[in-house]
């Protein structure tokens, strides 16, 4: 294979303790065409990816001191658009599936063999230019709307996605702080659609409890699941991005809620353990109106996004 | 969903895995919570460091667990509050309400 120059070869850092890995993982990175910094630790590893700009980052998971694994997560948090192959000797699942949870977009079992590493390379390369060619094309995004709607039977124990949000978080346009927000507020005002309003439970349930120590309000909610006049409600979503604002309408088809808690909420009385939930959506979103006895909500967040280099959120990091 | 809870001493721990904004997340505390619960004791530690969302659905459970042992003059605490989480108590104030365990 024809070695491309340097300054147009995709970017490559190997991270491995083992001297002999490094070199004959990093030759072969080079004659397929990669540009290849090598790092011995993962400590070292952290601090190259904090100077350089790497395409995608090949670790060994087990390191002394930073492990390939904890490399991915303090990487992933810096910048959740990394892409990162781990590379391990443990043929357990639970150490893949680690890896994956932790962010890595591929794995390769030790022995690692030729053919398996360049093909997941270049996989993986396919997806970060997509990726890249995705986060471009969303800065000049003029709408993108979704709409759908579901019966509260359909949901009922389920995280409702809000999709937009993590498209636009993984497309680099939002950063996480504003994705967890977005979420918290997009599932409050699920919550209240299928409880408050579908369900028609009421939130002063929350402090009555049976023997077992369980909420009459959860139990309330079981049965009327059960029962079709309440579970087959629906609730609509409709989530539309014009470029620099996104807003997320919120419907259901019950009696609405009880905005009054909301009101007089006083977060130092630990007794009310309601209204928090409205009090969340009203902190987290930059507008928020309510219509129709509190069957529709419309929530608005405006997204300052800068052109260019993915942002990284150091504002949520621990 | 099962959350990891033991006893160390006098204080019970509750490890919460996961994020803490579902039924079945709540139902997980709730179980925990009751088994140290029922064990006699009244100081309990939730772990929070691995939540990334909690909403007010968690929130309220948490609260329900703070106030049977208030009930009973015992002390709910959690640890430690990180992020998103933190800024979710802090918006609540609920930081002040719970106290950190270090």
């Amino acid at each position: 294979m024809v070695e491309k120059p340097i300054e147009h070869s995709p970017r490559l850092l190997l991270a491995d303790d083992d001297v002999v890995t490094r070199e004959i993982l990093s030759a072969i990175a080079g004659r397929a065409g990669w540009h290849c910094d090598v790092a011995t630790d993962g400590t070292c590893a952290y601090e190259m990816v904090s100077r350089n700009s790497y395409d995608i980052i090949l670790t060994d998971m087990e390191m002394p001191g930073v492990s390939g694994l904890e490399l991915t997560k303090m990487v992933k948090r810096q910048n959740p658009a990394q892409a990162i192959i781990v590379i391990t000797a443990l043929a357990s699942t639970d150490a893949v599936v680690q890896c994956m949870k932790a962010g890595a977009s591929d794995f390769l079992s030790k022995p690692v063999n030729l053919r398996s590493l360049e093909e997941s390379l270049r996989r993986t390369l396919v997806m970060v230019q997509q990726y890249a060619t995705d986060s471009t094309l969303f800065r000049f995004v003029e709408n993108l709307s979704a709409r759908y709607s579901f019966a509260s039977r359909d949901v009922a124990g389920m995280r409702v996605p809000l999709i937009i949000g993590e498209k636009l978080y993984r497309t680099g346009t939002i950063d996480l702080s504003t994705k967890l927000k977005l979420d918290l507020a997009f599932q409050e005002a699920i919550v209240n659609a299928l409880d408050h309003g579908n369900l028609e439970l009421s939130s002063s349930l929350r402090d009555q409890f049976d023997c077992s120590g369980k909420d009459l309000y959860s139990t309330l909610r079981e049965e009327r699941l059960k029962i079709p006049s309440y579970a087959e409600r629906r609730v609509s979503v409709v989530t539309e991005y014009d470029g620099t604002v996104i807003r997320i309408l919120v419907r259901d088809e019950g009696q609405g809620f009880d905005m009054k808690p909301a009101q007089t909420f006083r977060p130092d009385d630990c007794g009310q353990l309601h209204g928090r939930g409205l009090l969340l959506i009203s902190a987290t979103m930059d507008d928020v109106v309510y219509r129709d006895g509190g069957r529709e909500v419309e929530m608005t967040k405006y997204v300052d996004h800068a052109p260019g280099v993915l942002k990284s959120d150091s504002e949520t990091a621990d | 969903m099962e959350f990891p809870a033991q006893v160390i001493g006098d204080k019970g721990y509750i490890k919460v895995e996961g994020d803490l904004d579902s039924e079945q997340s709540g139902e997980a505390l709730r179980q925990a919570f009751n088994e140290i619960f029922d064990q006699g004791k009244r100081k309990i530690v939730i772990d929070l460091s691995g939540v990334q969302i909690i909403n007010s659905y968690g929130i309220g459970k948490v609260l329900m667990c703070y106030k049977r042992l208030k009930a009973e003059n015992g002390v709910l605490m959690v640890k430690p509050l990180n992020g998103f989480v933190k800024e979710t108590f802090e918006l609540l104030m609920l930081d002040k309400l719970l106290p950190v365990e270090d």
